[in-house]
């Protein structure tokens, strides 16, 4: 337990910025994001900037490799091993989310080699939330604002000062090396508020029957009508920190060309066409479908947690309101 | 707005019941009363869920293409959607017989998240007029400038009133002219200056292509974006430029200014000021007065032999 007084923050600041690249939360033409923080502060508001964690460990699109040459003689060339990076300002649901998309890419034996790199290399550091943003719903899928889960430091917000905890022997580092900045003391108070920060329910999503009424009614007119409301784009999925599908693809421009991989939604037509042509997901109805009962059936019997985190981000970003707050709430009145 | 309900909800329920639509499109109560969510109704007894108010922000002009797959559709329509109705009328995706256009005059529609920001909680109701905004919740009432809690796209709108219309609630409103104000301060930039907006906007872009979705114009069964072999989906500022100047131009000289890209992107990249651009252009280039207006000679979709680039000494 270490505390950081609040005027101290800056230099915080820079003692992470000594160890690598640095990412926080930034408002840029009126839209809080993670970017590179450079000279600011991250800008602690309640709630979620609009891109998640997951894009500094599993980035959008990112090199697989270069190939050049015939059919027999390729050179590949593979890009070098990933920088040191930390992420300071954090909320605890992305950390969360964090450490449910590891137990998928770090699943052995085909763990994933680019995000096992990237995550030895990131120090995640969380500030614990005093306050629910609009959209927040953690405490209906079983986060608090004050989980530690997938975090390396959780920096929990007083008056004047942070409570400093380190989760990870990574983490514990972290704090080392910043040792004189931050006071040998505790305040269990500052961490007591954030256990108890109230975060508004979401209807439904507390039942524990949840999976089996969802399972129950794979065609249940519902899913259409959603269908006719949903854009098929992939806004949800993106944003969505714990949505991990990727596609690789290739592009070849004569002799030379790369090997990519990028996020993929299961939003997208095509998403899960197969060779040979077989769909099994050809409609919208069908994928809506799929992604809720994934986040909430399926991934919860394989992984023993829901794949939600309550971030809300789906909900602040769907332009036809689609988002999982709100289709919950309209199943509950539908599936009687 | 809000007093039209009951009628709009009448005119549904006599559509359907009638069988001269199979569907009627309209908006129902979302999770949030500042929230309300595209609906489709497909039954008469549906027709009391249907809501109109200030909220209503949604397009929902797109959302013929698929309905139309049941039969004859009947939808709300403000002057965006008409627009974006006559789009796809235009470019033969549509036919106006299968359409039933119940008009409705719009003074803009409130932004929830800047609302909720103003008031610190949900707001219940807004009224919305010429001058201002009154956004209420439970006693308290506030009234605040347009520019404060509007969607951007409703600020510049110049169409209140829909052009097409088989049923009118209340009356349309008097159109106006595009000024083309914000494109205009843009030009006057020094190129380096415009280079770093533009590459601050686009590089939040996460290609999640909701603004190629909910476009009017951009209406194609099948799409290149979806072709990694012709838009790479690379997301380094490169390919940010090449995949949002591509969409421009898909749509240029189509663009009716519905400003429902801009609307739906979850990181708010400020899209409509590049089709803004393109409109402008139209405008001075071709003299066209109102270059986002659906026309029979949009000066970028019609061939014309005597025009002075075209190559009629060859082709005779």
């Amino acid at each position: 337990m270490r505390l950081l007084p609040s005027e101290r923050l800056a230099e915080f600041r820079e003692c992470l910025a000594a160890g690598g690249r640095l990412y926080g939360p930034v408002e840029v033409d009126g839209i809080v994001r993670f970017e590179e923080l450079g000279g600011r502060l991250p800008a602690i508001e309640p709630g979620n900037p609009a891109n998640s964690l997951k894009s500094f460990l599993h980035p959008q699109t990112e090199v697989v490799f270069d190939f050049e040459g015939g059919y027999t003689d390729v050179a590949l060339r593979v890009p070098g091993p990933p920088a040191a990076q930390a992420i300071f300002g954090v909320r605890p649901c992305d950390a969360v989310a964090l450490e449910r998309v590891s137990r998928v890419l770090l699943a052995e034996p085909f763990a994933d080699e680019s995000y096992r790199q990237r995550r030895e290399m990131t120090a995640i550091l969380t500030v614990a939330c005093r306050e629910a943003g609009p959209h927040c719903f953690c405490r209906s899928v079983g986060v608090s604002p004050a989980d530690g889960r997938g975090s390396d430091v959780v920096l929990y917000p007083a008056d004047d000062h942070y409570l400093l905890e380190a989760v990870t022997a990574r983490g514990l580092s972290v704090l080392l090396s910043a040792g004189a900045l931050l006071d040998p003391a505790g305040d269990e108070a500052a961490r007591a508020a954030c256990q108890s920060t109230p975060v508004p329910p979401v209807r439904g999503l507390e039942r524990e029957d949840l999976p089996a009424r969802l399972e129950a009614a794979p065609y249940h007119p519902h899913w259409e009508e959603l269908a006719r409301r949903c854009l098929g784009c992939g806004a949800c999925t993106f944003l969505c920190p714990t949505c991990y599908c990727f596609a690789m693809f290739d592009t070849v421009r004569g002799t030379r060309g790369r090997r990519s991989r990028g996020w993929d939604s299961c939003q997208f037509k095509d998403y899960a066409m197969m060779a040979g042509g077989h769909d099994p997901l050809p409609t919208r109805a069908s994928r809506i479908r799929r992604r809720f009962l994934h986040k909430l059936s399926r991934f919860p019997a394989v992984q023993g947690e829901s794949a939600c985190v309550g971030c809300g981000r789906c909900a602040a970003a769907c332009p036809v309101g689609l988002h999982l707050a709100g289709v919950l709430s309209e199943l509950e009145e539908v599936l009687r | 707005m809000t007093d039209h309900q009951a009628a709009l909800r009448d005119i549904a329920a006599k559509l359907l019941g009638g069988g001269q639509v199979a569907t009627f499109i309209g908006f129902r109560a979302g999770l949030d009363p500042s929230r309300p969510v595209p609906h489709f109704v497909r039954d008469a007894s549906g027709a009391g869920a249907l809501v109109i108010n200030p909220f209503c922000g949604a397009g929902l002009a797109r959302h013929v293409l698929e309905a139309l797959e049941d039969g004859p559709v009947g939808i709300l329509v403000r002057g965006c959607d008409g627009l974006g109705l006559e789009r796809l009328i235009a470019d033969g995706r549509v036919t106006r017989e299968r359409l039933h256009l119940v008009a409705v005059a719009c003074r803009g529609a409130v932004d929830p998240a800047r609302a909720r920001a103003i008031l610190g909680r949900i707001p219940e109701r807004a009224e919305v007029d010429a001058q201002s905004v009154a956004l209420i919740a439970g006693e308290e009432r506030r009234s605040v400038p347009r520019d404060s809690c509007l969607l951007g796209r409703c600020l510049s709108c110049v169409d209140p009133s829909p052009r097409l219309a088989d049923t009118w609630l209340g009356e349309p409103l008097p159109s106006g002219q595009r000024d083309f104000e914000a494109v205009t301060r843009m030009e006057r930039q020094p190129a380096e200056a415009r280079y770093a907006f533009w590459s601050r906007q686009f590089q939040r872009c996460i290609r999640c292509y909701a603004c190629r979705n909910v476009c009017p114009a951009c209406s194609c069964r099948s799409c290149s974006l979806d072709d990694p072999e012709l838009q790479e989906r690379a997301t380094g500022l490169a390919d940010q430029f090449g995949f949002h100047f591509t969409r421009a131009y898909h749509v240029a000289g189509r663009c009716v200014a519905c400003g429902e890209c801009q609307r739906a992107c979850p990181m708010k990249v400020p899209l409509s000021l590049l089709n803004e651009k393109f409109l402008k252009d139209i405008r001075d280039l071709f003299g066209v007065a109102d270059p986002h207006r659906p026309s029979a000679t949009e000066p970028l979709a019609c061939y014309r032999p005597d025009d002075l680039e075209s190559c009629r000494g060859e082709a005779r």
